[in-house]
């Protein structure tokens, strides 16, 4: 008769106890014929207990790799896995294998953007989700199978008593994905990390999904990292948000602060390149010229600098990810001072986006 | 040149036997696309969008219905004889991975559709050249292989091809769903861009509404093989009527966390199989707004003053004035006859929802 016994939220939690996850300095390099893919560099995160961290960035910019290192899943022959990833203080780098499986799916669960790469289709999903309950407590088949069908009703699964014994390709995809969750979260984890788990789905069942995983957040003071490359599911959900470019990460703050003041010339073209879906319609969207960085040739400097209209001398060099304006936990790096930040990311309509000088800056300096 | 529409289907249905019966992936569906103009179709996955988007190029023979380019009936026309109107509709399709030939350099990709238009080779290489600045890539990719490209530049080769064919109809299946927001956006300009300058009408199918707001005149939304709500794009994202169509712009996440808190008027469920859809309005089950007309009737599409349509025995923001002015798709079915009128008494009963266009309207 035990229930999963979810962690709740401190009543007044104090800063440091509550600090779930704490990442810095964290590498990630790939062994290739062609030299080291260095696909995370860094990297520097933290998370604190019910707190939704989104992380957002181009494709190929390292965001699974960060996730999935977490986890333990990018260990190989011949990876180089460097700096610090602590997880309510044990050393998720340094863990044993077997360390790692006793956390994994049942203190961090992940859910990935394809169901079926995680779901086995020749297995009943109850049976499998009963499986990673077993994996972990002692508790009875009977007990187990009670337990299933409870996490499926939680996650709006219909008649979840009868669908336990259903295969996975009877379910469709935003149930497929339900199904996910019920098994990401049937062992009460404290973080849950979530890799794109929309991105295949309609913005109805999307919708869906989120405020589930919102409302999950809110019951029991779960911590979410959540992948995407959606600004408008991050505006949506997010507390935190990091923004990555070419391995690092270029720009964090807390998500009011990203959208109303964002300081990286990157996270302007991300921002300005969604159409607006209210207002006026621009003529034409602010976009990123060119392509992002290859990993294998990656240039010195500012990670964005071949793409960006504003480099200068000084981005031979690789920004530090720093506090600028005094504005606590909204860092970034680029060079450019913040004045002239704020004067170059807005265009004529003032509409926040990448733009060339001559664009962005006749009405002021006129 | 004819005053009919460039494209006219009417009453398309598109069958397909399966396992279980039929499945009508395409029913009833009646649409025009005007020389010049953009029609986005938006929907549901599944819902039609790809097998509507084959039909109307007859890549895949309609079950019944007819399809009329610039007012020829083209539906019987052998496919022998269509090879020599086909490039006047050329296809972009979602997959920049899978639709070129790996085994082909660019140049020959591009070509292959200059063959199709008969063009001699001696003058291929200027135009492709042409069609290859036309979408922003330069000479120099003339003689690489798709495997060297970004899925953002084999998306412009895919519209190099479609152009070099100098067609009058480009329809895009999804062209933009597979790449980052920044390469989006690029292509997103170019259609735009394409449309203004050569005149080029485009059927572009998306599930993304502020893609398809940025780049369509007009708009289709489709539900289960039918279209419930169309109209100029202003007027279905400032008006919408159908439920279905409030509900899809209301799950829409927005950019912009300061309107985080708005009420939203979520739907339940998920899309219903083709295979034995619901009767009546095949939305009702997910309706917040269904009643017992709505499950045993199929609401018309009724004609609104403002150039917006909708199937909805309950639309939103439609008053008895509204009604009487509209009028009525002349739906091929029998049963079109004993059809009811939308009601308007209880029209905005529930509308305590908020789509994102809504707010300013
Ligand atoms: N196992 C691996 N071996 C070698 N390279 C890898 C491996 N996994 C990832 N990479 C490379 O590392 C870089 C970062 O990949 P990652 O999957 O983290 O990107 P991402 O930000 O999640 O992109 P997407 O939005 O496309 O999912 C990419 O260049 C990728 O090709
Ligand atoms: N050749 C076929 N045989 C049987 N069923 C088919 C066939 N092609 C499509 N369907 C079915 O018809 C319905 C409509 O499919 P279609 O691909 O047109 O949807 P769509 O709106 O383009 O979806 P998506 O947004 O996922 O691309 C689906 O139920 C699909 O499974
Ligand atoms: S550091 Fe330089 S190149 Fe990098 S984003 Fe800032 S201005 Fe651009
Ligand atoms: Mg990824
Ligand atoms: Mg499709």
């Amino acid at each position: 008769m035990t229930a999963p016994t979810a962690p709740t939220p401190a009543g007044a939690p104090d800063a440091a106890s509550d600090l779930l996850l704490d990442i810095d300095g964290l590498g990630v390099a790939f062994p290739s014929e062609r030299g080291p893919i260095h696909a995370v560099r860094d990297v520097r995160l933290t998370l604190r207990r019910g707190e939704v961290l989104a992380v957002v960035g181009e494709s190929g910019s390292g965001k699974s790799v960060t996730a999935l290192t977490l986890l333990g899943l990018t260990r190989g022959r011949g990876t180089a896995i460097t700096g610090k990833a602590e997880f309510d203080g044990i050393d998720l780098i340094g863990a044993s294998d077997s360390q790692l499986r006793r956390i994994r799916g049942k203190r961090i669960a992940m859910v990935f953007q394809d169901p079926m790469s995680s779901l086995n289709p020749v297995l009943r999903i109850g049976h499998q989700i009963a499986e990673q309950i077993r994996a972990h407590e002692g508790v009875g088949k009977a007990e187990a199978r009670k337990r299933t069908i409870d996490a499926l009703t939680e996650v709006g699964i219909p008649r979840a008593a009868e669908r336990v014994d259903a295969y996975p390709h009877e379910f469709s995809g935003g149930m497929r994905q339900r199904v996910m969750i019920a098994m990401a979260l049937v062992c009460g984890p404290e973080l849950l990390i979530a890799d794109e788990p929309t991105t295949a789905l309609d913005v109805t069942v999307q919708a869906q999904i989120l405020d589930l995983i919102l409302r999950l957040r809110d019951e029991r003071g779960m911590s979410v990292m959540l992948v995407t490359h959606d600004l408008g599911v991050v505006a949506e959900t997010a507390d935190q948000v990091a923004v990555m470019y070419g391995g690092r990460i270029v720009e964090q703050a807390p998500c009011d602060e990203l959208f109303a003041d964002p300081r990286h010339p990157y996270s302007w073209g991300l921002i300005g390149s969604i159409p607006p879906l209210t207002g006026a319609k621009p003529e034409y969207l602010p976009t990123i010229a060119g392509t992002p960085p290859s990993p294998l040739a990656l240039p010195a400097g500012c990670p964005f600098r071949a793409r960006c209209p504003h480099e200068f001398e000084q981005c031979a060099e690789v920004p530090p990810l720093a506090e600028t304006a005094g504005a606590p936990g909204h860092l970034d790096r680029c060079w450019l001072p913040i004045d002239e930040k704020r004067i170059r990311r807005a265009g004529a309509d003032g509409r926040i986006g990448l733009l060339h000088d001559a664009e962005a800056t006749t009405e002021e300096s006129a | 040149m004819s005053d009919a529409p460039l494209m006219k289907v009417e009453h398309i249905r598109q069958e397909f036997a399966v396992k279980d019966g039929t499945l009508r992936a395409v029913d009833d569906v009646t649409l025009t696309i005007d020389r010049g103009e953009t029609v986005g179709l938006v929907g549901e996955s599944g819902c039609g969008k790809s097998t509507l988007a084959r039909t109307v190029l007859r890549l895949i023979e309609p079950t019944q219905g007819t399809i009329a380019l610039e007012g020829r009936d083209i539906t019987k026309v052998p496919q022998r004889e269509l090879r020599a109107i086909r490039h006047r509709m050329q296809m972009v399709f979602q997959d920049p991975y899978g639709s070129l030939n790996p085994r082909r350099r660019i140049g020959a990709i591009v070509g292959d559709a200059l063959d199709l238009r008969g063009v001699p080779k001696s003058e291929q290489r200027t135009q492709v050249i042409a069609a290859l600045e036309r979408v922003g890539l330069g000479i120099d990719h003339l003689h690489r292989w798709p495997h060297e490209l970004s899925g953002g530049q084999r998306q412009r080769v895919g519209v190099a091809r479609a152009l070099a064919a100098s067609p009058d109809l480009l329809i895009a299946d999804e062209p933009v769903s597979a790449l980052d927001v920044s390469v989006q956006a690029q292509l997103v300009n170019l259609l735009v861009d394409l449309q203004r300058d050569l005149g080029l009408a485009q059927l572009f199918v998306a599930h993304d509404l502020s893609v398809v707001r940025q780049v369509a005149d007009r708009i289709a939304v489709m539900y289960l093989g039918r279209i419930v709500e169309s109209g100029p794009t202003d007027v279905v994202f400032a008006r919408a009527r159908h439920p279905y169509t409030r509900a899809l712009l209301a799950a829409v996440p927005i950019a912009d966390p300061s309107r985080r808190g708005r009420q939203r008027e979520a739907i339940r469920g998920e899309l219903p199989s083709p295979i034995d859809p619901p009767p009546g309005c095949h939305f009702h089950p997910r309706c917040p707004h269904a009643t017992d007309v709505c499950m045993t009737e199929q609401p018309a599409l009724w004609h609104y003053a403002d150039g917006g349509r909708a199937a909805c025995h309950h639309p939103y923001g439609v008053s008895a004035a509204d009604v009487a002015a509209a009028s009525r798709d002349d739906l091929a079915s029998p049963a079109a006859a004993g059809m009811s009128a939308p009601d308007p008494s209880t029209a905005d009963l529930a509308d305590a929802g908020e789509t994102p266009a809504g707010a300013q309207a």
